[in-house]
């Protein structure tokens, strides 16, 4: 599912890139019969919604026992709404920078377990509730090789790299294994914040016309680490603490649609 | 997160880290030490598109400067008001060649209107002047590319015409309102010629469409003086200074007036 997404999200992208310089839209006649992106410069806020094939990754748990081995699972991956909204500023010199809010939606982290280190025989217990709810402030950086070399299509691809913090919300969580004392203990959710980057690409076409107030469409794909979402040790249903809680680092891989208004017009 | 995990999320965060600030460093960057101020210095008249000054013509030397016999209707006139932009003093005009055109860094890489200095006034919205070079290029295109054959109409009225129209008829005319783009649009007639009597649907004066421009820029409440024309064109790199900057002065004030009076 992810790949096909990615790969449909590149062919389109690939495709509206390699039109760029051309004129998209006849907008009716004017005097100079050309086309050209408005002025962007300065201030501007953006918006924008996708969905987001999230994926975790290296999801385990250390369990009470001196002896016990690390525990890790096979959490499914899933897709999400993803959802942004961000306030930046535009040199329009082939770089814009902003920073804003993302919500990447909430995963469920349940699984099976599937190996241990060291290995030990199982049956061992399984996950059997949880779940990760994502929220970040990123700071990110766009970069438009067409306009810096000073094309002003109206039709302009970038490349994007972000860098910020996630507060990923583990819920409460448990474990089940049929063959244990104890079959079900739950423990509580924790939420922890950790470093976040991220990397994509994507194109932007201006919607309107020369001489009206600049509203921009993209289509974007970008790669998203929102880090280690851990939950509590603390037992729900008594008995004793794990000796590391459960914890999974979080991506997603989102392709979303995006509006980008300039806040000033010159 | 365990060890094993760490060290491939750490790498890849370098290069993400690495990467970004090389994005941001490379020359013409945002933080890259040639942007901001100095990218006022990086113009040099440029080729604006087709029918657009070519930079090259502001540097030679012994310019003719100015341009005479504008035929336009208003009394007064601004004929030869451009005056010499080269690095020689213009002839043909009122104005006086101030040396090296607006991007052309001084000491220091300086624009040389930052080097020298400009007069204390007031510019309101002119103040967009000031943008870089690449963001008057963009608005330069922008005009040309929202030009209509409506628009044709006002920019070939004369001075009068043009008055009575903002004044009287102001919601159904069509014209560029952007500061910006005037802005643009009068750096390009500056030279003595606008573009915007290239296409052969447009026939004016260029005092006139000068005035226009100017007049249409600027603050709807901010009287355009003689040194608020000669501060701008300064800022441009092709100074009009003393009777050709009174006159521009007084044709561009009287279109601000006019369309203060209209836009009400």
């Amino acid at each position: 599912m992810r790949a096909t997404w990615t790969s449909a999200a590149l062919a389109a992208m690939t495709a509206t890139s390699l039109s760029a310089g051309e004129t998209p839209v006849d907008y009716g006649r004017t005097l100079f019969g050309r086309s050209s992106e408005s002025v962007t410069f300065g201030p501007y806020v953006r918006f924008e919604a996708g969905r987001a094939a999230t994926g975790l990754d290296d999801a385990n748990w250390v369990p009470p026992g001196a002896g016990d081995p690390r525990v890790f699972f096979s959490a499914g991956d899933d897709d999400n709404a993803f959802v942004a909204a961000a306030i930046g500023f535009d040199w329009m010199n082939g770089f814009r920078g902003d920073v804003g809010l993302v919500s990447a939606g909430e995963i469920d982290a349940t699984g099976p377990w599937s190996y241990t280190a060291p290995a030990v025989p199982g049956p061992h217990a399984d996950i059997t509730a949880a779940s990760v709810r994502t929220t970040a402030l990123m700071g990110s950086v766009y970069y438009s090789p067409l306009e810096q070399r000073g094309v002003n299509s109206r039709i302009q691809p970038y490349l994007v790299a972000g860098l910020g913090f996630a507060r990923n919300q583990m819920s409460d969580w448990t474990r089940t294994n049929a063959a244990a004392p104890d079959p079900v203990r739950s423990f509580a959710g924790k939420s922890s914040v950790d470093l976040a980057y991220s990397i994509g690409m994507g194109v932007e076409v201006q919607v309107t016309r020369a001489g009206q107030h600049p509203v921009l469409v993209d289509l974007s794909w970008r790669y998203y680490d929102f880090g280690n979402a851990e939950g509590s040790t603390t037992p729900l249903t008594g008995g004793q603490p794990p000796r590391e809680a459960l914890n999974v680092d979080r991506n997603d891989s989102v392709i979303s649609l995006g509006v980008r208004v300039p806040l000033k017009r010159y | 997160m365990t060890s094993e995990g760490l060290v491939p999320r750490w790498r890849h965060l370098s290069i993400v880290i690495v990467g970004a600030a090389a994005f941001a460093f490379v020359p013409g960057g945002p933080f890259h030490p040639a942007f901001g101020g100095a990218a006022y210095a990086q113009h040099t008249g440029g080729s604006h598109g087709g029918g657009g000054h070519d930079g090259e013509e502001h540097d030679d030397s012994g310019h003719s400067g100015g341009h005479s016999g504008h035929s336009g209707g208003h009394s007064g006139g601004s004929g030869g008001h451009s005056g010499g932009h080269g690095s020689g003093a213009g002839t043909g005009g009122h104005g006086q060649g101030a040396g090296a055109g607006r991007g052309q860094p001084g000491a220091g890489g300086r624009p040389v209107w930052a080097r020298e200095g400009i007069l204390e006034v007031e510019l309101g919205r002119l103040n967009v002047v000031r943008a870089p070079s690449h963001v008057l290029q963009r608005a330069y295109d922008e005009a040309l590319a929202s030009l209509t054959p409506e628009m044709a109409d006002f920019y070939s009225m004369d001075l009068n015409e043009m008055i009575a129209a903002l004044s009287t008829n102001f919601d159904n005319l069509s014209y560029i309102d952007s500061p910006l783009q005037n802005l643009a649009l009068f750096e390009d007639a500056l030279d003595g010629s606008s573009v915007l009597t290239s296409t052969g649907e447009i026939s004016n004066t260029n005092g006139n469409l000068l005035a226009a421009f100017l007049g249409v820029a600027s603050d709807k409440n901010i009287p355009i003086t003689a040194d608020s024309v000669t501060a701008v064109t300064t800022i441009l790199g092709a100074p009009v200074t003393g009777s050709a900057a009174a006159a521009l002065a007084a044709d561009a004030d009287a279109i601000r007036i006019a369309v203060k009076t209209g836009h009400g």
